[in-house]
């Protein structure tokens, strides 16, 4: 354990540290202000612009951490580093696992402090209380980063450093988009393959439709339980791989 | 096989297993909480429909205003970027009331279905306006294809649902005249005396008498904004009708004998003049409005000044108990 929180917090710390990653964040924040400026060109439809345009942007942005680990752990493998490390008595399921963790927590702060700031400038741009959807759409977000970062682990493993990106990011983007095509196969759908459609509560929050805590825990523990299915099978493939 | 590879395929079996009944339970549940998800497009948008339609609606604003106005040339234009706007989000509220507004003299066909599909929609019932520009867009937009009785039969439905929806913010006095106006042009004949025809069924259906009569029960004739009915002000309008009936028929014994049934049903307790319909006071021997003679009430039996209150102001007499109290009393 003290093996996997070392390289989980070597991972996050190195990156929270940049300050490149404080001005990407204010510049999403800059970006939802602005959305403030269509009352004209949308017809007074501004604020809920500015909602979709928040919850957009947070989702890049979680995407954009997932997929750093793409890049992570084959340039490691590359570099030597990750031999390095698992030269010592480091199984390769902690150094993954230490990883995923890292990268997890760097998504989860980053887009709460999307969040964070959204509430912010909603507040005091709109002047309307907060409405529980508004957050819990922000919360599916987040929670989002951890299958995301499951499948890009799997991906880091299997593929060399330009093509894992790429692949990752296109499943992403088919797991948000086609998962109602696998919804009647079971085992499959939901098991191996993910759905991501599950995160996307976003016009919930413009309409602010009523969501259950209960579901936002449900979706959250599907989440953790497709990274365990995704990260055993990383482990899987990358004890028996050669790292030379 | 190692240990380690056995515990490995351990959790993924329990894992798949776990992650599909989650996702199988979760897939229904969402649904539930968001109906709209059902009629969203399938378009490879990843989730981000509302954004998208939020873009597409501004360049919809944006072609509507470098336009002069919707006309046969732009017209199949203008449906299909609303259609795409509605596909996109279903709920677009605005989308759907502009885009309606915008369609409904060149193409009223596509607006009145545009407009039927969000009266269905259940994350829009609260919404007043949509059918409400159904009804008015069938009322006066569909002369070419239907006749006047027809539009009103089609709209009568959407003023209702539109009145319905609109009590819990206050309904506008125009959406109950358009509705009375839509049935009485369904009853069909002289347009005032269909509109009483409309009025008393209305009171006729929303009132129930007690069997005792006198102070009777809370629905009670005569009583206001009697909780079933769509009409505010029933009584009211009901007056309001049978004036102007008595002013277009003044020699009409068949309408008369109608205007006497509704005076004796829903005004029994109130004094109308018989030959305008107008009320009257307490101690008036004539009416103010036609000058016809009237039967007096609320006087003293002795002096003959109006009575204000349990005896005359003038004589000391007490005065009469009306003949409903009579009943109560002696109970």
């Amino acid at each position: 354990m003290d093996q996997i929180m070392a390289i989980a917090g070597g991972t996050w710390r190195r990156v929270l540290r940049m300050r490149v990653v404080y001005f990407l964040i204010l510049c999403v924040w800059v970006l939802i202000a602005s959305a403030l400026n269509y009352d004209v060109l949308s017809l007074q439809h501004h604020e809920q612009f500015m909602i979709d345009i928040s919850l957009l942007l947070n989702t890049v942005a979680a995407i954009l951490v997932a997929i750093s680990l793409t890049f992570e752990i084959p340039r490691e493998l590359r570099e030597g580093v990750a031999s390095t490390l698992l030269a010592k008595p480091l199984g390769r399921s902690s150094y993954l696992i230490g990883k995923l963790l890292g990268t997890i927590v760097i998504g989860m702060v980053i887009t709460g402090l999307i969040g964070l700031g959204f509430f912010v400038i909603f507040k005091l741009g709109v002047n309307k209380p907060l409405v529980n959807s508004m957050i819990l759409s922000h919360l599916f977000v987040m929670a989002s980063v951890v299958p995301m970062c499951g499948i890009a682990l799997f991906f880091s493993v299997i593929m060399p450093e330009l093509l894992a990106p790429i692949a990752t990011f296109v499943v992403i983007w088919l797991a948000s988009s086609y998962s109602y095509a696998f919804s009647g196969a079971s085992i499959l759908y939901g098991g191996i393959l993910p759905d991501l459609d599950l995160y996307n509560l976003r016009a919930a929050a413009i309409y602010s439709s009523t969501i259950a805590w209960e579901h936002f825990l449900l979706v959250f523990l599907w989440g953790v339980v497709f990274c365990c299915f995704a990260t055993s099978l990383s482990s899987l493939i990358f004890g028996s791989r050669d790292l030379k | 096989m190692k240990k380690s590879t056995i515990v490995h395929l351990i959790v993924m079996v329990a894992a798949i297993v776990c992650g599909s009944f989650l996702a199988q339970h979760l897939y229904q549940q969402q649904f539930k909480l968001a109906p709209y998800k059902a009629k969203l497009s399938h378009a490879p948008l990843a989730g981000f429909h509302k954004v998208a339609s939020d873009v597409e609606w501004m360049f919809f604003i944006n072609y509507l205003g470098s336009q002069s106005s919707v006309n046969k040339e732009n017209v199949d234009d203008v449906t299909a970027r609303l259609e795409k706007i509605l596909m996109l989000d279903p709920n677009f509220e605005k989308a759907i009331e502009i885009g309606a507004l915008s369609l409904s003299i060149e193409a009223p066909d596509a607006a009145i279905k545009m407009l039927k599909e969000a009266c269905d929609n259940e994350d829009l019932k609260d919404n007043w306006k949509i059918p409400l520009y159904t009804a008015l867009i069938y009322t006066y937009n569909m002369k070419a294809n239907m006749s006047e009785q027809d539009r009103a039969i089609a709209a009568i439905p959407y003023y209702r649902k539109a009145i319905e929806r609109a009590r819990s913010t206050g309904v506008q006095p125009f959406m109950v005249n358009s509705y009375i106006n839509a049935c009485a042009k369904k009853e069909g004949g002289e347009k005032e005396l269909a509109r009483l025809n409309v009025l008393f069924n209305e009171w006729q259906r929303c009132n129930v008498t007690t069997e005792a009569g006198g102070m009777g029960g809370a629905f009670e004739a005569g009583g206001v904004g009697m909780p079933d009915s769509l009409i505010t002000d029933l009584d009211g309008r009901i007056l309001e009708a049978m004036q102007k009936v008595k002013i277009n028929h003044p020699n009409d014994q068949a309408i008369d004998n109608t205007l006497n049934l509704i005076r004796a049903k829903v005004f029994k307790d109130r004094h109308i003049c018989e030959k305008c319909c107008t009320p009257y006071a307490a101690g008036d021997k004539f009416c103010a409005k036609c000058g016809a003679g009237v039967a007096v009430y609320g006087v003293c039996v002795k002096c003959g000044e109006v009575l204000k209150g349990a005896f005359c102001m003038k004589c000391g007499t007490p005065a009469p108990v009306p003949e409903k109290a009579k009943g109560v009393l002696a109970k």
